[in-house]
This record gives C-alpha cells, structure tokens and sequence, in this order.
C-alpha cells in the first residue's frame, strides 16, 4: 500500500511504505491512522526538499533502524566522529545543493524523525566549520562580526587554553 | 564537500533552531574546532558556551573526535564503564570484576549532577590532564594498609611490609593449593579525595629459596572508592597483565579520571608454588600508588576541586544513608564541602613545601651537572632530607649517568660510592641507618653488580657491600661468603696463632680491622644465604667458641647418641686447633663438655687424647684439658 506525501507547495509524492516508515513521524502516523488513501500534508516541507528526502529514505530503506534510546545519548556521542561519512552519503549531500538546501534538510530531518539523516546533516556541518579559525568561518558563511574590539580580546583570552599545549 | 558549494551562502547557526545547533556542537564538533567558535559571532559564541554542549564532553571519553593536544583529558565520569570483557571462567568463590553497567552509569550520572559549569570543568581537566603527566607534580598517595585478604605471618608479612622500599620485607598470602585463588588488599589513601594518576607493583622474588621464585599475581585490578567497601567502590579498572618478573610493573589509571580515598588491588590467580610446601602463594614487595590529593589541585584547578569534592560527598552520604546530608540545604552543603575542601588544603601543604623545595633543589642540580660541577650537584642530593623526591631512584640513576667520564669518579659504582661517603659526613644529619638506606639507593641505580673483585680492595667495602645487598642487587651466596672468609684470613699465618684471636685483634695494626671488617662481612653474607657451618667458621676466627658450637649444632641430628662420638663437633674443635692453637682447641672441648650431655668421647677423639686420660674421671676432665692443653709437648697440627 503506497502513502501519500504533500509538501507545503503542493507537490504530492507516492511512496512505497518501507520507505515512509523511514520517518518515525511517519511510522508513528500510520500505525496510529492505518492504511489511508488521503495524502499526508507536510506543510514544513518544500517540495525539492522532500524529494531530497525520500531520495535518501529510497537508498536506505533496507537497512536495519538504529536504536533510538534517548537515554544513551551522552554514551553514544562519544561514538560520533564527523568524518565517517559513506560515500553515496557524501554525494548525496553535494549534488547541486547549496547549503541554504542542506539547512533546509536537517530541518526536515528534524521534523520528520528520520535520525540517521539528520546525523548525516549534522555531520556535514560540522565538517564544514572543522579545523576553520573564526575569520574563516565568518568568510564562508557572509556572517558579521558583532563584537567589539574589546569582546575579542576578552575571548581571545578565554580561550586561551585550546592554545597553550 | 559543501564548501566549494556556490554561494551565497548563509549563517547555519543563523538558519537553524538553537536546539539543532546545540546538537551539532555537542556531539559532532571535535573540542579543537569548539574552542575557537566563540570568536565568530555573539550568536556562536552563546552557543558554543552554552553548558548542555559540554556537559556531553565531560562526560564522554576524551579520545574520540579530540586533537592529541590539551585535550588528552582525563576522561569523566569518574567511574569505569563495564567495557571489557569479563574475568572469563572465574572459578568458584571468585567474584565477578565486570562493573554492573547500571551501577556504573548511576554514579556516572550523579558525577554529572555535580558538575556545576562543564565548560570550566572541562578546561580545567585538560590542564590536570598535563598537570599529572609531569611526575614532579605526583606524589605517592598509599597512606596505609587497611585490610589484606590473607596474611602469611601477621607480625613480618603484613599487608604494611609491602609499603617500604626494602626488597626484603614484603606481603604474602596464605598458601592455597590452587594456582586459580585470588587475593586482595585494600589501601588508605593520604586524603579522603585524591586523584589517582598510576599504581605501581613490585612482585616479590625470594632470593633465599630454590630456584629464587617469584610470587606475582597473574592479573591485576584497581579499585577505588571513598569507603573501603570495595563492592561500594565506584571506580573499576580493567585487569592488568602483570608479569612473573622482578621488576616495578606500572598500571596507568590516567587518562581516566580516578578519584577517592581507598584503593584496593585484586590479585587474580597465582604464578608459584613454594619450593617444599609445594602450595600457590602471591607475594608482592612493594605497592606505591601515585597521583594528587584533592589539596593540590584547588589553587589551579578549582572546579575540578569543588565538583570532585561534592561527586564525592554524594557517593559518601549513598553509603552511610543515616548521615544528616538528606536534611541539609544546598547552599549549607555548599559552604560544609568548601570548608571541607580548606581544611584538605591545609593538610597537604607541608607536603606541598616540601615537594617544591625538592623541586627547586632538583633544578638546582641540574643546573650544576650542566655547569659541570657534578660533585655539588652530587652533594646537593646526597644531603637532601631522607624523604625528599630529589633521592628517588630515578634521580639518582640520573646523577650516576651524569658523572664524570674522568677517574676517580669514572664508574658508576664509584659514582655510587662518592655520593653514599657524603652522606656519611659529618655535615649530614642522617642516622647510619639512614645513611645506609641512601647508600642502598645508589646501589640500585648502578647499571651493573661490579665484580667482588673490585670492591674487595675497596677500603669502604662494608657500606657499599651492605647497601648492594640491601639493594638487591647482589644476591648473598655461599661463595661471596668464602671470598671475605678467605680475604680475612689470608695473611695470618696459621702457624703463628697460638693466643688466640683476643691477642690478635688488640693489635692496633689496619691489617687486623680489616679482617676483622672481612669477617662481619663473611658472616653477613653466610647469614643471608643460611650457611650456618660456614657462620660456625668465621665465629671460630673470632674466637667466639659458644656461638660456634651452638652453630655447629645446628646442623647435627636432634638426638645425639650418648657417647658416641660427633663428627661434626670434632671437625669444629679441630678447626680451632688448626686456626687458633692447641689451647683454645681445649677451651672450645671444655665447653662442649660442660654444654652438652655425653660429650666425652667426641672431646677425647677430637684432640687425640682417648688413651692418656682413660683414667680420669668425668667431673675432673675439663680441668685434665686444660692443664694438658697448656703442657709442652704436642702443638702440632690435626690434618682436618
């Protein structure tokens, strides 16, 4: 039995159920309504960048749920590193999209449950800022410097420890 | 990837909810990048700062996604997680070493409700973590044995006799039949909070038994708590390996973070049966257990301080629930735990002198070596207080290495000798003991035992000899024995010797000291290596008769036939004959007749006199001998 996505534009997806329960708010959804013919409306969710994500949700829909147990959280960050992204991963986050896109996808990540994804985002920022000093970060991202000569010196010496091994 | 995307380009922090941006920061950006952050944009630096992102960090491990600088952190919570893997097929009556995960993850949990601002504490942990792995700011915590599993002998292997640098005094289990038994043994700590940064071990070899067996446990875990309970520990290591050899053997502890005031070691299974008894024992000659007390670290590291103290306060009060902490207000425990933590402070600080006056006295003689003057450097040191880190072991292999290439002072052991000699001045304030204990300490850090042959012409043979032995470096053997015996008796001139060893010594020649010198050191070896014939020996060059029968009677059958004659006995009177003359010969008879019952025929054999004095009755014998010892006739020698 397919299900019936509708994005905040308008634009509707027929996708199969597997790849729907991919999304625990999904999942959650159809096993509280039962099978039903009416598109389910995502008014947080553009149509491209649903698409994106049912893209992702297709590659991935045979592979095993991760355990979602809350409580473990702070055990498992230590698990976390940035940079064991996998390949079709990797591209899937680079074709075309700029990353008002890639914004645009942890948001619907968030919003839809869909952990492995939002991981995946999250990662990908965290990739981009690693390693950048705070010029670099602000050069790559259009962003101002608020502080005043004085709040950078003030900082600067507050985080003097990261420097001085 | 997304940053050669076309731009333009926006702020994520700016497009993101703070609650996916703390997300990021939290559990995706290694602490390098973190740290830098805060200087992009009020909106970053709020949120790079915000305590939900590094309450995670604190209490994660440090090594995943961390550069390999600063933040080779200790690693909180101060408990072990159950990670490894279990003991594997414990036998019967063994008690399993693997943490119950929740337990592990309840105090983990409390560690983080009394963590008050993670971002400092994380700072301030990474500083320790340098801090610590600088020796000179570790001190050696073990304040005291508390409980041992089994005591061989209460009195001289008590869990205390592994505390000391002696290699002769050490711990040791009861005996089992099993190689599978464990032992254990729990240690107080200087300070109720301290942090633990290394346990070091020492299995104990024991040179006087066959074969020179050493006693290790086979595994080893660290335990440590706050009460000495040890099931009420928080804090489980893994097990260590630990090898049969006689070597320190260090367990690191760091990067985790340990902190309590109780240690107790399990010592899994056993290596070595006793030879004779043929039953398992685990034996250890020393434990030392080094790191801070909670008193050190407050100046420099105040939230560690106040945040270990109340993570300890909590797992205290869990223990002893009757305490009046469930009543107190927050800010009454607050001000309890601060005052707590001043009075921690007060208490280390002579501690704290000390190891800082060692430190710049440490600085000084190295800049003496550098300068060239090894001989201050070496005075600086050899007169440092007993205690003073500047003596360790290491210290001294350093100074050792450092000498000067040129004689007198070429050889290490030379080096060794100098460096003992000055603590022996007048100028030191060290007892002989002392003294000794020093010179011990220079003998461990020579590289090499030097050939007997070098230190027997060596007129400070005696303290360097004692010390070596002391050391452990020179193992007291039979022969080593022989080599002072002979050196002592090697200018008399056994024909010359017909009064005795009381004339010979009253001689003021240095030929005589010596021997003399010679002969405690011959005793001193033989003692070690329970040659007790031999010790018989050298008390007969001493002319001290009583000691040498009763010696020589060490080694007879315990019921001696009456009037029989006794092989051993007539081998000793005839030595004296040999070595001290005809007279003392009967004086040593005389008191074998008057100390032992049915003596008379060894006595007659042993001097040759069976047919003269046939006719002589018991009581008036000794008094025969002595009268026929002093006759003319017959001085010659008995071929022994």
């Amino acid at each position: 039995m397919p299900v019936i996505l509708q994005a905040s534009d308008g634009q509707q997806f027929t996708i199969s159920k597997p790849v729907a329960e991919r999304s625990m708010l999904l999942k959650n959804m159809l096993d509280d309504v039962g099978e039903n013919e009416q598109a389910i409306p995502l008014p947080n969710v553009s149509g491209p960048i649903l698409a994106a994500v049912i893209e992702y949700c297709e590659h991935h829909k045979d592979e095993a749920m991760p355990a979602a147990d809350e409580d473990d959280k702070v055990f498992e960050a230590s698990k976390k590193k940035p940079d064991d992204i996998d390949q079709w991963d990797a591209d899937f986050m680079k074709q075309g999209k700029g990353n008002e896109e890639l914004f645009e996808i942890i948001l619907a990540a968030n919003y839809l449950d869909i952990k492995p994804l939002l991981d995946l985002g999250c990662k990908t920022v965290a990739n981009m800022i690693k390693g950048k000093t705070p010029e670099q970060i602000r050069e790559m991202f259009n962003i101002e410097n608020d502080f005043t000569p004085d709040e950078e010196e003030q900082i600067r010496r507050e985080n003097e420890w990261a420097a001085d091994a | 990837m997304l940053t050669d995307a076309p731009t333009p380009v926006r702020d994520p922090f700016a497009c993101l909810p703070s609650e996916l941006a703390i997300r990021i920061l939290q559990l995706y950006v290694d602490q390098e990048t973190l740290a830098t952050l805060p200087g992009v944009s009020k909106r970053w630096r709020d949120l790079s700062n915000d305590p939900q992102v590094w309450r995670t960090r604190i209490a994660c491990p440090s090594k995943v996604s961390d550069g390999p600088r600063v933040f080779d952190r200790l690693c909180p919570a101060p408990v072990h997680i159950g990670e490894d893997e279990p003991g594997g097929d414990e036998n019967e009556g063994s008690i399993s070493l693997e943490v119950p995960s929740a337990k592990a993850r309840r105090f983990c949990a409390r560690f983080l409700e009394c963590v008050n601002c993670p971002q400092k504490l994380f700072v301030e942990l990474g500083r320790l973590t340098m801090d610590l792995s600088d020796d000179e700011n570790r001190v050696e915590l073990i304040e005291s044995g508390f409980a041992a599993s089994t005591e061989d002998d209460a009195a001289v292997q008590s869990i205390a006799a592994c505390l000391d640098s002696s290699p002769r005094s050490f711990w040791s289990s009861k005996p089992s039949p099993s190689a599978a038994t464990s032992e254990w043994l729990t240690f107080k700590l200087t300070q109720m909070v301290t942090i633990i940064h290394s346990v070091r071990v020492r299995p104990y070899k024991a040179t006087y038994q066959r074969g020179m067996p050493i006693y290790a446990p086979r595994r080893l875990q660290v335990r440590i708590g706050i009460s000495p309970d040890p099931e009420h520990m928080h804090f489980w290591s893994k097990e260590y390996p630990v090898a049969n050899v006689d070597a320190d053997q260090d367990l690191p502890i760091a990067p985790q973070l340990a902190v309590g005031g109780y240690l107790h070691l399990r010592l899994l299974e056993r290596y070595q049966t006793q030879p004779g008894d043929e039953l398992y024992y685990t034996v250890l000659r020393r434990v030392q257990c080094f790191g801070v007390p909670l008193g050190f670290v407050a100046t420099r590291q105040p939230n560690v301080a106040a945040t270990l103290m109340r993570f300890c306060d909590a797992v205290y009060h869990n223990i002893q629930p009757e305490s009046f902490a469930a009543t107190e207000a927050p800010h009454e425990r607050e001000a309890r735990l601060s005052h707590m933590l001043s009075e921690l402070c007060e208490e280390v600080e002579p501690l704290r002198q000390a190891k800082s006056l060692a430190m710049s006295t440490r600085r000084d003689a190295h800049a003496l070596v550098a300068s060239g003057d090894w001989r201050a450097a070496a005075s600086l040191v050899a007169l440092a207080p007993i205690e003073s880190p500047v003596r360790s072991e290491r210290e001294i292999t350093w100074l050792l290495e450092e000498a000067p290439t040129t004689p007198p002072l070429n050889t290490a052991m030379r080096s060794a000798l100098y460096l003992s000699q000055i603590a022996t001045t007048s100028d030191s304030a060290y007892t002989p003991h002392e003294a000794t204990y020093f010179a011990a300490g220079c003998a461990r850090s020579t590289p090499s035992v030097p050939l007997i042959g070098e230190t027997l012409v060596s007129p400070d043979l005696p303290v360097i000899f004692r010390a070596m032995v002391a050391a452990g470096r020179l193992e007291c053997t039979e022969q080593i024995g022989d080599s002072f015996l002979s050196a002592a008796t090697a200018n008399r001139d056994p024909a010359a010797a017909g009064g005795g060893l009381s004339s010979s010594l009253s001689s003021p020649s240095s030929q005589r000291r010596d021997d003399f010198a010679n002969l405690t050191l011959a005793l001193f070896a033989y003692s070690r290596a329970n040659a007790f014939h031999k010790m018989a020996d050298c008390f007969v060059e001493l002319g001290e008769y009583p000691t040498a029968i009763q010696l020589a009677a060490l080694n007879l059958p315990d019921q001696l036939q009456a009037d029989e004659v006794c092989e051993g006995f007539v081998d000793l009177v005839r030595k004296v004959w040999n070595r001290k003359g005809r007279a003392d010969a009967a004086e040593t008879a005389c008191l074998l007749l008057e100390n032992h019952a049915g003596m008379r025929r060894t006595v007659e054999h042993a001097l040759g006199i069976t047919n003269q004095c046939s006719a002589v009755a018991d009581p008036a014998l000794a008094e025969w001998i002595r009268t026929w010892a002093f006759a003319d006739d017959e001085s010659g020698q008995f071929a022994v």
